[in-house]
């Protein structure tokens, strides 16, 4: 053994010392941070239990809201079934949640509740109502949340849900935004008001007081000065009015405020944010006593009145609506669905313009052919410049009418009894159909005269992209058949007995060309005259301003029909949560 | 070798000052673990996290009210609510719950009719739920968004106060 010099001896517990030493601090250390860390997890575990049984509510909702739209069930909602619903989203397992937490949440139960439809709350079926609980946890938490689910059959409640809203709001921050040069210029110009929550990125103003320096009539500019060529000195109420009639005939909902001057409503309205009366107008619902659910305008009355120092008015100033929640959620088609419920049970047309009814080849000519478009032009809610639609389409066309030889593609016999057509191709639609139908594309519908007007049938159309009108084969007819002007005026005002999702694609004509700097109106397409429609049905979503702007004033109207889709089998349901409690589980 | 061994190498001296620099900081340390001073800030630190465990219990109560009526804007020193009734229809009790600021405290009331009590507990918390505190309110911010602020005073000879602003996202409304 090889001798230890005699200082070497003497460092061996010197060494030994200093590492316990070290360590020992250092242990410390680490045991004070983890015992506050221990403190601050079991609070973050808490509230992460919490979260959690929230989550699992709305995980069960957009479970139900995705079973309902793949499923012919909604067609009659009595058959949405506890069981329908429990069997598939119910477990017992636990659902992961979030990526580096260990909570989890699990749906223990899905009931609908049994209540009948209380006919004095017209906006709101209490017979649709369904109650889940879900439970939460995480660490040692527990927590459980009860909530109720509302179901909204759209059609049947509201003449139009969502498109309306751009003619009830107008586009409040665009002409800012286009003298700024771009949206970004303008949001950072007022950082304040995007970064609390007042104002949103398309416009829509969540405040009562700012809503009111907006659209208050000869205001001042609200907002901090932009950039550009051009400043501003007014506000956007100086432009908007909204006097006259109501375009829709039954009741109303619309996800922005409404701002209006003295204008007539026919039947109830329902927004999700403010109903503001601007000035001393008067706005009237030609009802007599129907329910009326206008939210927030006693609200926006109050910081209306507490800007101006004035008592408020004593006409239409309603409290929250109080029992229900004023929000109903937008509707959206599942096209993979319909596509395979159209293969197995209707009419699929392919991308070729092939028909095939339950997957054997139909022998019927649905005339597909291809053309470019170019739309009317249009301003978006935050647009720079003018905007305008320009595709390539491959489209079908469906037809009852004297084009084509006479040859009718959807009568009843040409149809054989399907009740879903559902078509890759864009579809150019004339004429009374034979059946109940659903008209299905992922790309547009153009309404090409009267719909299914002479006809009793129910008629729902979903289109993708949007529903559009075309007067492309009416002026054609006009100039072939040197039509006299009475034959024009009646031919111009066309009827359409239909439920429509996404009406508003904007109009096409065949003078539509590029628009080169100078707005492309459609107004005075017939010799100084132009279209009138009147829907008899329903509108759900899109954005019926486009029509408005481009048909003669005034004249458009809907008229609700809440049979409009009794007997098809796909009905726009919305569904949204009604209450929610959420307790400790001890 | 025998050179170095007759004084104090300067390796010595570096290690017998750390040594007596570790003993010197570890009793220093432990003194003070023991002093007023850490005892004051412990107690401190527990009040602060009852009053946010109080407000944790405040949040959820009034998240879960099924329909929320004071105040409906401005501010105010006390809410009322309705709470659900206990059956799976969570429909709104007849009678209103709150929090009302009265003589310095934060208490839990029951209103019905004419009559306020504050005699009730919240969960495992007694009343008054926060004692000591000023210039507390309700503040309705939108028409779904509530904040509650107010500035406790430490208890006891405990100098210093403290501000506490929570929000809750009046979410049945």
């Amino acid at each position: 053994m090889s001798r230890v010099p005699d200082e070497k001896q003497s460092m061996i517990p010197l060494v030994v010392m200093i590492c316990f030493t070290l360590s020992l601090v250092l242990a410390l250390f680490y045991r004070v941070y983890q015992a506050d860390r221990d403190l601050g997890m079991m609070r973050v575990a808490g509230r992460q239990a919490r979260l959690a049984a929230e989550s699992g509510i709305n995980y069960a909702l957009e479970k139900m809201r995705a079973a309902v739209t793949a499923s012919d069930r909604a067609a009659d909602p009595a058959a949405l079934t506890t069981l329908f619903f429990s069997e598939n989203i119910e477990s017992t397992d636990w659902i992961k949640f979030g990526q580096k937490s260990t909570a989890a949440f699990r749906v223990i139960s899905i009931r609908k509740m049994g209540e009948e439809d209380n006919p004095r709350t017209t906006l709101l079926d209490e017979g649709l109502q369904y109650q889940i609980i879900a439970e939460g946890r995480c660490g040692g938490y527990r927590y459980s949340t009860a909530a109720v689910i509302q179901f909204y059959d759209l059609v049947k409640t509201f003449a139009v849900s969502g498109s309306l809203d751009e003619y009830y709001y107008g586009i409040p921050i665009q002409p800012w935004v286009e003298r700024s040069g771009g949206l970004d210029e303008f949001v950072e110009a007022n950082s304040e008001l995007f970064d609390n929550g007042r104002l949103t990125r398309l416009g829509v103003c969540h405040d009562p007081v700012l809503l009111h320096q907006l659209y208050k009539p000869e205001g001042e500019d609200p907002f901090n000065p932009i950039g550009g060529t051009r400043k501003l000195t007014g506000n956007y109420g100086r432009v908007y009015t909204r006097a006259g009639d109501s375009p829709c005939i039954g009741p109303l909902y619309c996800e922005s405020p409404l701002v209006m001057d003295t204008h007539n409503f026919f039947g109830p309205v329902q927004t999700a944010l403010y109903f503001y009366r601007r000035g001393t107008s008067q706005p009237r619902i030609n009802l007599g006593n129907t329910a009326v659910a206008m939210n927030s305008s006693l609200r926006m009355q109050h910081a209306a009145d507490s800007l101006e120092g004035r008592n408020p008015g004593d006409i239409l100033v309603d409290r929250d609506s109080d029992y229900y929640r004023a929000y109903i959620p937008p509707w959206r088609p599942d096209f993979n669905a319909l596509r395979e419920l159209s293969r197995a049970r209707g009419i699929y047309i392919d991308a070729d313009g092939r028909g095939f009814i339950s997957q054997a080849v139909l022998d019927v000519d649905y005339h597909p052919g291809e053309e470019q478009l170019y739309s009317d032009s249009y301003r978006g809610p935050n647009s720079v410049s003018l905007e305008q639609d320009e595709f390539k389409k491959k489209y079908i066309v469906l037809s009852s009418e004297n084009n084509f030889g006479g040859y009718n593609n959807i009568s009843g016999e040409n149809l054989r009894g399907a009740r879903i057509l559902f078509s890759e191709r864009s579809i150019y639609l004339r004429g009374d159909i034979g059946t109940d139908l659903v008209v299905v594309t992922p790309g547009h519908i153009f309404i090409t005269g009267p719909t299914n007007f002479d006809s009793n049938m129910n008629l729902l159309l979903i289109a993708g992209e949007g529903t559009a009108l075309s007067t492309v084969d009416l002026e054609r007819y006009i100039v072939e058949n040197s039509a006299n002007e009475e034959f024009i005026d009646a031919a111009r005002e066309w009827q359409i007995r239909a439920a429509i999702y996404k009406p508003g694609a904007g109009v096409y004509t065949s003078t539509s060309r590029p628009q080169k700097g100078e707005p492309i109106n459609f107004r005075r397409l017939f010799s100084g005259r132009s279209l009138k429609i009147h829907v008899h049905g329903a509108c759900i979503g899109g954005n019926l301003q486009r029509w408005i702007d481009n048909t003669e004033e005034n004249s458009l109207r809907i008229t609700h029909n809440p049979q409009a889709v009794e007997r098809l089998t796909v009905r726009p349901i919305a569904l949204n949560v009604l209450r929610l409690r959420t307790r400790p589980d001890l | 070798m025998n050179r170095n061994r007759s004084g104090m190498t300067v390796w010595e001296i570096v290690l017998f000052t750390v040594f007596l620099a570790v003993a010197g900081g570890a009793s220093v340390f432990f003194f003070f673990l023991n002093s007023e001073d850490v005892q004051y800030a412990q107690r401190k630190y527990e009040w602060v996290q009852q009053i946010n465990n109080v407000l944790d219990a405040i949040c959820l109560e009034i998240s879960n009210s099924v329909q929320f009526e004071h105040p409906f804007n401005g501010n105010s020193r006390e809410c009322f609510f309705r709470a659900a009734i206990d059956a799976g229809t969570l429909l709104p009790d007849e009678n209103r719950e709150g929090f009302a600021f009265v003589d310095n405290n934060l208490v839990y009331v029951s209103r019905s009719g004419d009559s306020t009590s504050s005699l009730r507990r919240l969960g495992s918390f007694e009343n008054p739920l926060v004692a000591n505190c000023r210039e507390g309110k309700f503040v309705r911010i939108s028409s779904d968004l509530l904040e509650i602020k107010f500035i406790a005073m430490a208890p006891g000879a405990q100098r210093g106060s403290r501000e506490f602003v929570r929000r809750i996202n009046l979410r049945n409304r």
